[in-house]
């Protein structure tokens, strides 16, 4: 799966989504790759569940339109990630470096950190919107999440 | 990059990880770590021989920021080690404003079965309120059955820490 690779070349991830505290993760990550000479991998988890709930019942044959629904959503959340992912590489240029861009698919607590697992990569860098204790727990965190799960260093930036 | 890399400690295996990224991070850009280690006041009630317990406290973490600065050095890194008297999370971020540092790397509780999954309540609470940025690192799981086991039930042959 991975290919042949300098040791010495230090390889990073950056999940994105295309909030502020993603953009300064980004900017973050960029110079740290820049300054040790790597390279830069931008991501962004397309997560089918969450758009399984919410929004009023469809009439009719409800499990017909809900699959319909779902499906509907599934490409909307790809195609916008893929945006998401082009508006990153083009952040990432704009400071000199080329990225290479990834769209992962399920829970980004999930995914992230057994893509960066997986392709053995240095370490993941992820924004953090600064939420308090009470809607963390509530709204549960993806960097939160990446923190406890991912086996590579992860750094939140704020 | 990063100039001021603080590594808080509590002696853990994941602080250990932790120093050893910061390290290796500070070789790199010619940083300077500081390892700091709080000796923590909420522990401490004061029938249950308050100063005592402090002292106690404070005299291991002279102790573990001594090896740390030593360890940092045998790598050719400035270090600076610390001890400060507090609420761990809140004396962590005092101290990172204190010295202008630009990054604060921490370990997690990354042992084996569900404590996988649970980060330590202080590296919690850091990530969650700290203002730079913090990075964190997860013990290997053979150094954590090491640290908890004295040497292990299955060896890991060359493994080194010094």
């Amino acid at each position: 799966m991975s290919t042949e690779r300098v040791p010495s070349e230090l390889r990073f991830v950056v999940a994105v989504d295309g909030s502020d505290a993603s953009d300064r993760a980004l900017d973050h990550a960029v110079a740290m790759t820049a300054a040790v000479g790597g390279t830069l991998t931008v991501v962004h988890a397309v997560d089918p569940d969450v758009y399984d709930t919410g929004g009023p019942d469809p009439e009719g044959d409800r499990s017909e339109a809900e699959r319909r629904l779902i499906v509907e959503d599934v490409e909307d959340a790809e195609n916008r990630g893929e945006e998401v992912l082009e508006d990153a590489a083009e952040r990432a240029a704009e400071s000199g470096l080329a990225v290479e861009a990834e769209l992962l698919y399920g829970n980004p607590v999930e995914t992230v950190p057994s893509f960066a697992t997986r392709a053995e990569y240095d370490g993941i860098f992820v924004g953090h919107r600064g939420l308090s204790e009470r809607e963390e727990r509530v709204l549960g965190s993806v960097a939160k999440g990446l923190v406890e799960r991912a086996d590579v260093p992860v750094t939140v930036v704020r | 990059m990063y100039e001021t890399i603080l590594v808080p400690t509590d002696g853990s295996a994941g602080a250990d990880a932790a120093l050893d990224e910061a390290v290796s991070l500070a070789a790199a850009f010619d940083a300077t770590v500081h390892s700091l280690y709080v000796a923590d006041t909420s522990a401490a009630q004061p029938e249950t021989g308050y100063v005592d317990i402090v002292e106690s406290f404070e005299r291991i973490g002279e102790e573990t920021t001594a090896e740390a600065v030593e360890r940092a050095e045998t790598d050719g890194v400035e270090a600076v080690g610390a001890v400060r008297t507090g609420l761990p999370h809140r004396t962590i971020l005092d101290y990172a404003e204190a010295v202008d540092a630009d990054l604060i790397v921490m370990g997690t509780h990354g042992r084996t079965g569900l404590e996988r999954y649970l980060l330590g309540s202080v590296t919690e609470k850091v990530v969650r309120t700290a203002d730079i940025p913090v990075l964190t690192v997860h013990a290997h799981a053979e150094d954590d059955e090491a640290a908890e086991e004295e040497g292990g039930d299955e060896s890991v042959g060359t493994e080194e820490r010094n």
